[in-house]
């Protein structure tokens, strides 16, 4: 799992028929500091979250399949929590440009 | 699953059994912005996409669940055509084309 936050909604009218109807969230992952790093992936969400939420996502198809009890979904991030804090050790961080010298 | 744009549609007539009949589509990786976010790839298509449209697809294992084959030798599945992406909670920006 890792942290991401929404960015938007995906509008998507045409869909493979084993997504349904769910709704399609535009997220980017966050690096320990809250920056959003990398490119955006989309994800369905099952607990109900809004745009600018950071959020906790599985990436993994058969988490996917567990979560919707459906075999045949084709869905690999799946938003399953909000966080609302988390504590990073310093010692995770990467030492600043020219500190500690 | 991951955003890409349509670049074109790949023929092959020479193909493994669990690939007959089954369309196969180049597609860019893109961000939402239409900016390029890796190579290209040729992703089974089962929803039916045209050329220089904005859709998303998954890999993996769960490429093979697009079709109705689920053991079928693929890597990557559209699953979706996008619309527009809905970025700052008013105007549903268009998927660029």
């Amino acid at each position: 799992m890792f942290r991401a936050r929404v960015v938007g909604d995906v509008v998507a009218t045409h869909r493979h028929e084993h997504l349904g109807q769910k709704k399609l969230l535009l997220v980017r992952r966050l690096d320990l500091d809250g920056a959003e790093e990398g490119h955006e992936i989309i994800a369905l969400d099952v607990i109900g979250v809004g745009r600018g939420e950071d959020v906790l996502i599985v990436q993994e198809g058969g988490a996917a399949r567990q979560l919707y009890k459906d075999k045949k979904i084709p869905v690999q991030a799946v938003i399953v929590g909000v966080v609302d804090r988390f504590d990073v050790d310093a010692s995770a961080r990467p030492p600043a440009p020219g500190a500690g010298q | 699953m991951f955003i890409g744009k349509v670049i074109g549609r790949v023929v092959s007539t020479v193909k493994q059994d669990t690939l007959s009949s089954v369309t196969l589509q180049w597609v860019q990786p893109v961000s939402s912005s239409g900016v390029k976010t890796g190579k290209p790839l040729v992703a089974v298509d089962r929803i039916g996409v045209g050329p220089g449209e904005t859709i998303f697809y998954v890999t993996s294992r769960e490429a093979a669940m697009t079709l109705d084959d689920p053991f079928a030798a693929v890597d990557a599945g559209i699953v979706g055509k996008v619309d527009c992406f809905d970025i700052d909670g008013g105007r549903c920006w268009p998927a660029q084309s």
